[in-house]
């Protein structure tokens, strides 16, 4: 007699999952032995009992609970899509604070060069030495004229006459007859009795300023 | 002369719904909404719980149906979802302790509702002492007995649903109707 089969192979055989050769084994088994015949009978019953049982019916409030619960979740999916449409535009906003950004720096940086020129270009002005009426006034408004002084050249530096400054060098040359020249001569009309000289003349102006005239 | 309509297929049901026919969904309910209530009350054993889980799986499946990819058949693709949800709700259950189910081995006693005060008039059918029974099968055993039983499922659609081989199905199968008999014999 064959060995007596598992309860897996009962049960299969039962519900007819068995290959057909194996199948044909275990009813040849089943035909001889008594056992196995009372288990599968058992398992017959638990079957039937099961499969006896009546289908039952979800009540009607189950359609509404999930047609109810369907039409939310699409509410939300609708609102989420706004968001999210919101949350691609987001981007074209900054962008456009961005670009706002760049404009501005970039025009805070050509007012800040245009200075920059400005004051280069102011530099290379001789000193605004004041009105020519008041200072030379000698005292109208109550502003000295200013001193100037000429500067001799001692082979190494400038000195001033009293001998209080020395400058390696005049930092500006003015050269007679240009209109810086004439613009100095408007506030100091005794620069024109300076001596003239090849090497130029120096003159110290209110102990700042130092200028060279050339002929 | 006679227009039959064709049956719809699964696909022609999931395209509609992925196009936005909300008929589809509807079919759909229609079509297995009392399959998806049978396992969710034999899982469970609780109408009014069945009703929640089904409410539940069928949400699960409206929010899915559009990455539906037919390698399988619907059918066996819902089947699967009310059985993870299931699994998953009550597997949630039993972590809380709620569960009936003993750890000891035995098969539990099934409680006789006659004998208790409140339900002592109302009748115990078949149906309650099975679906009792059914409770205090462990979860594996209990999934393959209700899906080959009670839903009529093949070997080979409960391996697809269950995502086992048929092997372990039909070994599942065998042991959870052996524990039923068990339980129901002593009862």
């Amino acid at each position: 007699m064959i060995p007596h089969p598992t309860i897996d192979v009962l049960s299969a055989h039962l519900d007819g999952e068995l290959p057909r050769r194996e199948s044909s084994r275990v009813a040849k088994h089943l035909d001889e032995c008594l056992r196995c015949r009372h288990e599968l009978e058992g398992i017959r019953r638990t079957v039937g009992r099961l499969r006896g049982l009546d289908r039952e019916a979800p009540s009607d409030l189950l359609a509404t609970r999930v047609q109810r619960q369907v039409a939310l979740e699409a509410a939300d999916r609708t609102l989420a899509g706004r968001f999210e449409l919101r949350r691609f535009r987001l981007p074209v906003q900054s962008s456009t604070l961005l670009t706002f950004s760049l404009v501005f720096a970039l025009a805070a940086i050509l007012y800040l060069f245009a200075g920059a020129l400005e004051r280069e270009r102011s530099a290379t002005i001789p000193v605004d030495l004041g009105s020519p009426a008041t200072d030379l006034a000698g005292g109208e408004t109550g502003v000295s004229p200013m001193p100037v002084e000429e500067m001799v050249w001692d082979g190494d530096r400038w000195l001033s006459e009293s001998g209080t400054g020395g400058s390696p060098h005049p930092r500006l040359e003015v050269r007679r007859g240009s209109p810086q020249w004439d613009e100095l001569l408007r506030h100091h009309p005794e620069l024109a009795s300076l001596p003239l000289r090849e090497e130029g003349v120096a003159v110290w102006l209110h102990e700042g300023e130092r200028f060279l005239v050339k002929p | 002369m006679d227009v039959v309509a064709a049956p719809m297929s699964d696909q022609d049901l999931v395209d509609r719904h992925r196009y936005g026919d909300a008929t589809a969904f509807e079919e759909i309910f229609e079509l297995y909404q009392g399959m998806v209530y049978n396992v969710a009350l034999r899982m469970c054993g609780d109408p009014v719980e069945a009703e929640d889980l089904s409410q539940e799986i069928f949400l699960r499946i409206h929010r899915h149906l559009g990455k539906f990819k037919a390698r399988s058949s619907l059918k066996t693709w819902i089947y699967r979802i009310a059985i993870n949800h299931c699994r998953s709700r009550l597997g949630r259950r039993r972590w809380w302790g709620i569960s009936i189910e003993r750890d000891d081995g035995r098969p539990p006693e099934i409680r006789d509702e006659r004998r208790g005060p409140e339900d002592r008039a109302v009748a115990e059918g078949e149906a309650r002492r099975l679906g009792l029974a059914l409770r205090a099968v462990p979860s594996p055993f209990r999934e393959a007995v209700v899906l080959r039983d009670l839903e009529g499922l093949t070997y080979e659609e409960i391996a697809e649903v269950l995502r086992v081989k048929i092997g372990t199905v039909r070994s599942r199968i065998a042991r959870g109707r052996d524990r039923l008999r068990e339980i129901l014999e002593e009862a």
